[in-house]
């Protein structure tokens, strides 16, 4: 049986191009498949000319079309094209690659050139691709000499499943350690570093010598210290929120460059969903993504699921997803990461950009293009946008309220303000846009630290990237539930704590790649958070010590001009950072939200919680990934059902 | 068509403009020299400040200008009395030198000409009032300030109106608390001016109420700021707050319409903004509520100085109409015809405060300033009464 395109060429290899693109007929090759689909009645007519045009509109070649658009089955697309050519398809997982004859060097081109080594039969070898080019031709010929091979067809997901297997292991291994590989002082693998950890130990050293020494001096410089930090985390506060109030912080991406956008210009974007045991949330997942408005043959979805995650696994086949989704699963291993799992999604990206979304996202519908069209617009070292995050379901309980009224003011207000004093732009979890090659080039994110986003914003500062915020909302589930509150934000917390010490290993290189602006709000806006909530409940109890007592005389502990700000952090700044985050509500016009930001206060105290969890796990567990529930909060729940229906 | 050549609304690069433009430097260091030149002019010819004559007399404190009290408290601290003059000329100086920068700056920036805006201010500096509060007694300059700044913020609310409109705003209304017991009230019919520029804020009781807190808030803060520093100082808040029962324990009906139309006689600026309401053709969108609250804070300073009990000076409202009047036309673009109205009114507003000096008669002040110039020109129609 014929299985493959023999190459038969006398002439001379410089000329090659042209040879195999007139063999291979080229864009040609998709509408005699789509002839042979018609005729085999895989395929309807007014399927067809949707499909073609579609392809017109989108710039997208037929066969994106066809199988995004769920007009044909994708091994059956794949069998057509084996018959245009005249040559065998396979199917990989029943017969499988040969191993050896793969090469681990080409593990990239493997993913995203669509082509692999497939087996020796008599001798001679063969490659399993999607289609037959030019290009392929090149990349044969490169490695196998002419005519020392032929082709098979074979569909992208065998491909894609089939290298997994495969490379299971590099892949994996990859995923976890090419960070740390690269540049290990970059990487949280280790929390602290030797030199680190002496700096530690005689910084404590010193401190218990000196409060043995000189008890009262001790206090009073460590007050002072203290007292300083706080004012200037407030003032650094209050700067952002009033710059960030500006209309002309936000990068505005008005709906008629939306609508003016040709379709036929968009790249293909990569969509990545991380997910873990969330099977429950999935038809809302689909819906939302089936509701962006990007066109299907130009979108790359790929839900990350952990390998041991079978009914996550199964719910998602079982929901039969148009073509353009995938599932890669994510081989165990440890740290059993958020970005551990986006990191070997992305070797198998092929988008100009890539995005993350969590299961329960719900992105308003033109983010992509709001995306694109900010990375067209700005300078050619903008390697991400990040979208703003906000709650569906605000109005739940007081939780969800002031959890609320807190992303606001961080994705209105302090994110926008960031973004204008162009410093680094610690990134939010989901709905960050990057280039997908200066992603690449940053070694993605960093699998051992569990707020990995807002070490990359850091990271891709240091390389000389920058960061933008975009005015596209993605509505998440705000969680409600106290417990699984304080297991999340312990997590958020101990990731800034690792950040701030990952960052910290070289400040002077720190400082030289992030100048001094950058520096300033590094240590403000990462680093003092996690140490004012640690530090709160001790300046809260002297306080309340000296106001319910009346026989403990602290004042000595504030001498001026240290008291005098002291008092104004309790009163002034504590008050105005109130006042900062019930305004946070004006911009979203969630008025509700105004008079209940009072109570802030004691979401504040909730905080605390959560740091001292966050410090405890830092020491003991620093790697361990608290899990988010979600999917728990009554409005999903309702949104669940309307989805169930309109898919039944 | 590429991606590159779609339409992007925004995010509009501003053309980026230098915060302090040389000339802007030159206007700001010339203005100060001049006025401490002018200010040190008073003390040598022997005049004693009234401000530093009542910090000599111990009845400086206890006024409810919170920001003038904070600065007397630390001039104070100067053991020599020249040194607590020298010092109280030294600020009110740099702060009226700065604030001429800043005006020429935004001057230009809104049209005017060089010739123009030199011209404005050289009538401002020239004003008897502004004299006089620059050399004799600086304590109302917070008050001037507060009004300076908020016709900018009420602008801003009605011509942008975005969140940092109305946090800008409710920052700027403690101004109003620390500058005066009487300009105090003002802060209510602002904060909810302010609730109700807000669309939804007209429509929905819950929104109106929220703005209205979101522009009340920063006001009860400092207010709560002051208290907790009142505490901590030692000082008894029965005796710190008496300048706000004494303001309002003895309400009458005073010379109402005669201090109006003293307002209107020493400030005729108040008719440009009233012509500006009204002028057809205008080169911006009208903004009526700024335009119209450069007249209506002063005029209930007016009214309030004659119907409270306050020890402010009759010439407190006029300045503080001027002081607003200046703020606007830093931030207004005015068609030529009305500049030179304004200019006009600037040049009346100055002839008249040289030539009807009831309202800040002070005989030795007159003589120290004019001391060692013509005698001829220190007789010039300077009499008391309007």
């Amino acid at each position: 049986m014929v299985h493959s395109v023999s190459r038969s060429f006398d002439g001379d290899s410089g000329t090659l191009l042209g040879v195999p693109r007139e063999r291979t007929m080229g864009d040609r090759l998709h509408f005699e498949v789509a002839k042979l689909l018609l005729e085999r009645k895989l395929l309807s007519l007014t399927g067809l000319a949707i499909a073609m045009r579609q392809s017109a509109e989108w710039g997208s070649n037929l066969a994106q079309t066809l199988i995004s658009a769920g007009q044909v089955r994708p091994i059956d697309y794949y069998k057509a094209v084996a018959d245009v050519y005249g040559v065998r398809f396979i199917d990989l997982r029943a017969e499988p690659i040969d191993e050896s004859i793969t090469d681990i060097n080409d593990r990239a081109d493997y993913a995203e050139r669509n082509i692999v080594p497939w087996r020796q039969i008599d001798g001679r070898l063969l490659i399993a691709t999607t289609e037959i080019s030019a290009e392929h031709f090149n990349w044969g010929d490169a490695r196998f000499g002419a005519d020392n091979y032929d082709f098979v067809i074979t569909s992208p997901f065998d491909i894609l499943w089939e290298t997994q297997k495969l490379y299971r292991n590099w892949d994996s291994f990859f995923a976890r350690e090419a960070l740390f590989s690269w540049k290990p002082e970059h990487s949280a693998k280790y929390t602290v570093t030797s030199p680190q950890k002496v700096t530690l130990w005689v910084a404590l050293g010193a401190l218990i010598l000196s409060l043995i020494v000189a008890p009262m001096q001790t206090a009073v410089a460590l007050m002072a210290t203290f007292t300083t930090i706080y004012t200037l985390t407030f003032v650094f506060k209050f700067v952002l929120t009033f710059v960030g109030s500006s209309r002309k912080a936000d990068t505005e991406i008005s709906p008629e460059a939306i609508a003016a956008i040709d379709d036929a210009t968009l790249p293909v974007y990569t969509v990545l969903v991380p997910m873990y045991k969330e099977a429950k949330v999935l038809p809302l997942l689909a819906r939302a993504l089936k509701g962006l408005d990007y066109p299907a043959a130009k979108l790359e979805v790929k839900l990350v699921l952990e390998e041991d995650d079978t009914e996550t696994i199964e719910a998602a086949k079982a929901l039969k997803l148009p073509g353009t989704f995938e599932i890669v699963r994510v081989p165990p291993s440890q740290p059993k990461t958020k970005p551990k799992a986006c990191n070997y999604a992305l070797q198998f990206s092929r988008g100009e950009f890539v995005t993350i979304y969590d299961a329960e996202d719900q992105p308003e519908a033109d983010q992509l293009k709001k995306a694109v069209l900010a990375f067209r617009q700005g300078d050619p070292q903008l390697a991400c946008v990040q979208g703003r995050l906000n709650y569906f379901n605000r109005s739940e309980n007081w939780l969800t309220r002031m959890f609320t009224l807190e992303y606001s003011q961080w994705f209105d207000f302090l994110l926008p303000g960031l973004d204008w004093l162009k410093v680094p732009i610690p990134l939010g979890g989901t709905s960050n846009h990057f280039k997908l090659s200066a992603l690449r080039k940053v070694g993605a994110w960093d699998p051992y630290n569990v707020t990995e986003d807002a070490d990359l914003g850091v990271r891709l500062a240091q390389e000389g990237y920058t960061v933008g915020v975009i005015n596209s909302t993605t509505y998440e589930e705000a969680n409600g539930v106290l417990p699984s509150w304080i297991k999340q934000r312990s997590r958020w917390i101990k990731g800034y704590m690792q950040t701030w010490l990952v960052h910290m290993r070289h400040p002077i290189q720190l400082w030289r790649s992030i100048g001094t602006k950058g520096f300033f709000s590094f240590h403000f806006f990462i680093g003092a958070p996690p140490f004012t909530m640690l530090l709160a409940p001790i300046l809260w109890a002297i306080t309340l010590a000296v106001w319910i007592t009346h026989t403990a005389q602290f004042g000595w502990l504030f001498p001026e001009p240290f008291g005098t700000m002291a008092l104004f952090n309790l009163v002034v700044g504590n008050l105005f950072l109130v006042y900062f985050g019930v305004i946070a509500a004006l911009k979203r016009k969630y008025y509700d939200l105004v008079p209940v930001g009072i109570l802030l206060p004691v979401y504040w105290v909730l905080h605390s919680i959560a740091a001292y969890k966050a410090f405890w796990q830092l020491l003991f567990n620093p790697h361990y990934w608290e899990k988010t529930e979600h999917g728990t909060s009554k409005v999903t729940q309702k949104t669940l059902e309307d989805a169930k229906r309109e898919t039944a | 068509m590429t991606t590159l050549d779609l339409p992007l609304v925004a995010p509009a690069v501003p053309t980026v403009r230098k915060f302090w433009r040389p000339a802007t430097i030159i206007v700001a260091a010339a203005s100060t020299i001049i006025l401490v030149a002018v200010a040190q002019h008073v003390i040598d010819s022997g005049y004693l400040r009234r401000d530093a004559q009542a910090l000599q007399e111990g009845d400086a404190w206890r006024t409810g200008g919170w920001l003038s009290q904070v600065v007397l408290r630390v001039v104070s601290l100067l053991p020599q009395v020249w040194m607590q003059q020298m010092a109280l000329s030294l600020t009110g100086a740099l702060v009226c030198g700065l604030a001429f920068g800043v005006l020429y700056d935004r001057l230009r920036s809104n049209g005017w000409f060089a010739l123009g805006a030199i011209a404005l201010l050289i009538a401002l500096a020239l004003h008897a009032g502004s004299l006089y509060t620059l050399s004799a007694s600086s304590r109302a300059i917070p008050l001037y300030l507060a009004f300076a700044v908020l016709i900018p913020a009420i602008r801003s609310l009605e011509d942008v109106g975005d969140v940092q409109s109305a946090i800008g705003l409710g920052l700027l209304l403690p101004m109003l608390l620390l500058a005066s017991p009487i300009t105090t009230p003002l802060i209510i019919p602002i904060a909810i001016g302010a609730a109700l520029a807000e669309p939804d804020g007209r429509r929905d009781p819950r929104a109106f109420a929220a703005m209205l807190l979101v522009a009340i808030l920063p006001t009860l803060i400092v207010a709560v700021g002051i208290f907790g520093f009142l505490v901590q100082a030692h000082i008894d808040v029965a005796d710190a707050l008496f300048a706000y029962v004494a303001a309002y324990s003895d309400i009458h009906l005073g010379d109402v319409l005669g201090s109006v139309a003293t307002l209107a006689v020493y400030a005729p600026v108040l008719l440009v903004p009233l012509v500006y309401c009204v002028w057809p053709n205008l080169p911006e969108k009208r903004h009526m509520f700024s335009a119209l609250a450069i007249i209506a804070m002063p005029l209930y300073l007016a009214v309030a100085r004659v119907t409270l009990n306050t020890a402010m000076t009759p010439i407190v409202p006029p300045m503080a109409l001027l002081a607003a009047f200046m703020s606007w036309l830093a931030f207004v673009r005015l068609p030529v015809a009305l500049r030179i109205f304004a200019l006009a009114m600037l040049v009346l507003a100055v002839a008249a405060s040289w030539t009807q000096t009831g309202l800040w008669y002070d005989a030795e002040w007159r003589g120290a300033l004019l001391y060692g110039l013509p005698e001829s020109l220190g007789n010039l129609g300077l009499r008391p009464g309007v």
